[in-house]
């Protein structure tokens, strides 16, 4: 057994996300938390590596770091298809959802060409992908770069920096949400690499199924809260998980195994 | 990875075709073991159910398509650690090309194994998140990783696999390949609404979702948007 199912404190601070509220947090020199953002996104090499928790971390960075509203991470299901892995607020992620299910959008396209997809102005540029523009209009974004997560010519994903304005994304900022989507490919793929197929196989269909778990205690602690949305859940699940410093996916399985508690957990929502 | 999607829709048309002729489940499951050897070029293929909280006790052999996966399989219930149960407990494929190399993650398991013929070892694990139902594992006589074609075919009939037993627990009609796995997030964020409001598991849960949609001829996503906007709540006379 590689990993123990239960929600386990993080056996290191390189692991927490950037906004955890510490000393290492938002308000560090920006030059300081680019740095530590190169190094999070690196440290890939350890036992317990949870690639839906590296994604949400890669997220976080983004929009702390690129000027953005809002990033979204969507990966291959090795199945010819494209599902949402993460994403860094709920209406971004509704987007991801969209554009995996229906296969359309400036992210699909990135990840089918391997090629920086972007539109400064998703209405301008409506013609091109009309389902996915005026869903990025009532989810609230007019602008995406979709940046592609690439190691030579394994395309594994696409990393989509949202703007809820049209806007000219500074070149640099544009460049620097490259690099981070370059460095977390690379800590992906070299992974314990003695077989990077196998790993690669192995934490794509992982990152998948905990998706899938992650919706399913969504919706069993809405239903024990009683009034709570499954997206205000989603805000209470990962603010319990960062101030207790579990693991977003281990505290999404002890909720569907039944072991977390989940009175703290919507409580945490409330407040 | 992400080199055609247009070829692994393909696939998917193409195996569901090879499975359309069989309307059981133990002939699809008996189907998609056999698809294995053919599409996926493994030596053999067996699916086994596992209960969801008992490892060694809570299980069967549905079918195997060959003696060496009813002797993989003999051992990997004898042994208690192998990679059936790894694939089952992690959620995820665990994949052996080189099984010789491998010996220390299941004492007692690999040796036998490769005496008995074993040289590489794909398990998939039949789930949707927490409806845990299973795992197909492919065995092969010669060393060596699944190409990425092989290995999108074999995520499919894996797919197709979950479906099956899923229907074939739950006593409903059968779905298409990927039906289960395809569902989109209110579905499974109802999944979780529904099993605490009826206090039953996750299966049963989605068993009676899916059942409502059906009766009423809606669909699946139509009926969990509802659930999680509190319009309808399902009780015991669904």
């Amino acid at each position: 057994m590689e990993r123990e199912p239960r929600a386990t404190p993080r056996s290191s601070d390189t692991a927490r996300p950037v906004d955890s509220g510490d000393e290492s947090g938002a308000t560090a020199p920006r030059e300081q938390r680019i740095g530590r953002a190169f190094v999070n996104l690196a440290d890939t090499m350890v036992d317990d590596f949870d690639l839906a928790e590296f994604l949400h971390m890669l997220v976080d960075h983004c929009v702390d770091l690129l000027d953005v509203d809002a990033a979204g991470v969507l990966l291959s299901d090795q199945r010819g298809g494209l599902r949402m892995a993460a994403a860094s607020s709920e209406k971004s992620e509704l987007l991801e959802v969209f554009a995996a299910e229906t296969a359309g959008g400036p992210c699909v396209e990135c990840v089918r060409t391997g090629e920086v997809v972007a539109s400064a102005d998703l209405t301008a540029d409506a013609d091109r992908w009309p389902r996915y523009a005026a869903a990025a209009e009532a989810c609230g974004f007019r602008a995406v770069h979709a940046l592609p997560m690439r190691l030579r010519r394994d395309v594994i994903g696409a990393l989509s920096l949202l703007n809820g304005e049209p806007d000219g994304m500074p070149v640099e900022s544009s460049q620097l949400g490259q690099a981070l989507a370059d460095v977390a490919t690379i800590g992906i793929l070299q992974q314990r690499s003695i077989d990077h197929a196998v790993v690669l196989t192995e934490q794509l269909q992982t990152a998948l199924n905990s998706r899938v778990i992650f919706e399913q205690a969504k919706g069993m602690l809405a239903a024990h809260s009683g009034t709570m949305t499954p997206e205000e859940v989603f805000a209470a699940l990962r603010g319990y998980a960062r101030s207790h410093h579990h693991r977003l996916s281990d505290l999404a399985r002890q909720v569907i195994d039944g072991t977390a508690d989940v009175e703290a957990i919507t409580a945490h929502g409330a407040s | 990875m992400q080199k055609g999607g247009a070829v692994s829709a393909d696939r998917r048309e193409h195996l569901q075709n090879l499975l359309a002729e069989y309307d059981n489940a133990a002939d699809l499951l008996r189907g998609i073991c056999d698809l294995c050897v053919t599409e996926v070029a493994v030596s053999g293929a067996r699916a086994r159910v596992l209960g969801a909280t008992s490892v060694n006790g809570g299980g069967a052999l549905v079918y195997s398509s060959d003696e060496l996966g009813v002797r993989l399989d003999d051992l990997a219930v004898t042994v208690g650690l192998a990679p059936c149960f790894d694939a089952f407990e992690l959620g995820r494929p665990v994949l052996v090309p080189y099984l010789t190399s491998d010996s220390g993650r299941w004492p007692g398991f690999t040796a036998d194994a490769v005496t008995a013929g074993a040289a590489a070892l794909f398990s998939f694990p039949l789930q949707v998140g927490g409806v845990r139902l299973g795992v197909l594992e492919m065995h092969r006589r010669s060393a060596g990783p699944l190409t990425q074609a092989q290995l999108t075919d074999a995520l499919l009939l894996a797919d197709a696999a979950t479906d099956t037993i899923f229907d074939d627990v739950h006593g409903v009609a059968l779905l298409t390949l990927s039906g289960l796995v395809d569902i989109h997030a209110e579905v499974h964020q109802a999944t979780g609404m529904v099993a605490v409001d009826m206090r039953v598991s996750l299966a049963e849960a989605l068993l009676r979702i899916r059942g409502h949609a059906f009766a009423h001829h809606r669909t699946l996503t139509e009926v969990a948007k509802e659930i999680i906007e509190r319009r309808l709540r399902l009780d015991d006379g669904e």
